[in-house]
């Protein structure tokens, strides 16, 4: 995971799913602890986005003390999996690519 | 202990009719009796019943919710979460009305398990929820067993001309067991085993097999999140590693977990996780995509097959 240099964010690339978890939770928290505004997770490289991928990306935005996140560019999988996240997360934004 | 409050008591008869007469007249009288006391009402039934009630029903349908059962409810697994549930929560303020027809002329004998376990495991989903859920069961076209398992689903049954009695046979963990049926490994299937170093590759794997039998598309992505799904169930809270199967089976592909894990929870993959809430979306999700999903489970391990249409 790598921070975006145009704008508030974070690139990824790779798996989010179950197993891979502790490697990119720990970039995701660190995305929202102190942002204002908009911050992006740029998933034009990830390969899968599964349920528990999905969850831990909500987590975050959930955290937001103010402003909302975008998830740019996900693989299609994620189109499928986050109405499972259930209504009331406004705070997410998917830019399809 | 605090009273019951009858407002707050799940009401879920079945109908037995005979006639697209009987079925027209007591539909549409029990949905009006919801739109007279400001009720929210929906309706999920086969479209050529689904064309009675909205003939039936005339002006009024506009203020009644329509679905094609055999569309949002193909997948009996998913009628709960993305259809009742759906509406009986966007709706929390008193008592919500839905007819729900799940079990037709058409279901075929692999589907029927999972639609009797369907209409049994709706009883705890909405147990002490004000929701009150009418079944319909064509007693000419469905087999007596079919009728028989509906009164042990269903705490009352009505019959064509609307009388109203309590079901003694009423028993709906019963029909769980029954239909906890044991499946067959398939002779001609390709296998994969795996663990948790293997995830990527059973779902390379997965793939390449839903594609060779003809999946492709959007359904070949829903293929790879259905095995991503079940075997990273299976290492989560399966014994660490399973075996993944794939074949083709009239027109479908189908996959089949196999795990030594117990799934005790007759509501998994049924109930609406809490945002934010890490887990329990695996199967809700599979429910999601797939065309129909069977389950067994014992103490010996848990196999779940899950079939997906092109």
């Amino acid at each position: 995971m790598s921070t975006l240099l145009s704008r508030a964010g974070k690139r990824t690339c790779g798996e989010f799913s179950a197993l891979p978890r502790p490697v990119w939770g720990q970039g995701l928290s660190a995305l929202t602890r102190h942002q204002v505004g908009v911050s992006c997770v740029e998933l034009s490289d990830a390969t899968l986005v599964d349920a528990v991928g999905v969850t831990a990306l909500s987590v975050p935005a959930m955290n937001l003390p103010d402003g909302r996140m975008v998830l740019a560019r996900p693989p299609r999988h994620l189109l499928t999996v986050e109405p499972m996240l259930g209504p009331g997360l406004n705070r997410i934004e998917v830019a399809p690519r | 202990m605090s009273p019951v409050n009858a407002d707050d008591v799940f009401e879920h008869p079945a109908l037995f009719y005979r006639t697209e007469q009987e079925y027209t007249h007591q539909t549409v009288s029990f949905l009006r009796k919801g739109l007279a006391n400001s009720e929210p009402v929906a309706v999920a039934v086969p479209g050529p019943n689904l064309e009675l009630i909205r003939t039936g029903l005339g002006a009024d349908a506009e203020d009644v919710l329509l679905l094609d059962m055999t569309e949002v409810g193909r997948n009996p697994g998913r009628i709960i979460p993305k259809v009742l549930r759906a509406f009986a929560d966007a709706h929390p303020e008193g008592r919500v009305r839905i007819i729900g027809e799940p079990i037709w002329a058409g279901r075929s004998a692999v589907e029927y398990p999972a639609c009797a376990q369907h209409e049994a495991v709706i009883n705890a989903a909405f147990d002490g929820r004000p929701v009150t859920i009418l079944c319909p069961y064509d007693e000419v076209r469905l087999e007596p067993d079919v009728i028989a398992d509906a009164r042990i689903t269903h705490p009352t049954v009505i019959s064509g001309d609307g009388r109203e009695e309590i079901s003694e046979a009423y028993d709906w963990e019963a029909v769980v067991a029954r239909y906890n049926r044991a499946l067959p490994p398939a002779p001609d299937a390709a296998v994969f085993s795996f663990g948790d170093e293997e995830l990527p590759a059973v779902r390379k794997f997965g793939v390449a097999q839903a594609a060779r039998l003809g999946l492709s598309g959007v359904r070949l992505m829903d293929a790879e999140l259905v095995v991503a799904e079940l075997t990273t169930n299976s290492v989560l809270h399966g014994g660490g590693r399973g075996t993944l199967a794939v074949w083709a089976d009239h027109g479908q592909v189908v996959f089949e977990v196999r795990d030594a894990g117990r799934l005790i929870d007759p509501l998994a993959g049924c109930r609406l996780p809490e945002p934010g809430q890490p887990g329990g979306r695996g199967l809700l999700l599979v429910h999601s995509v797939a065309d129909l999903v069977r389950l067994h489970t014992d103490g010996l391990g848990t196999t779940v097959r899950v079939y997906v249409s092109p």
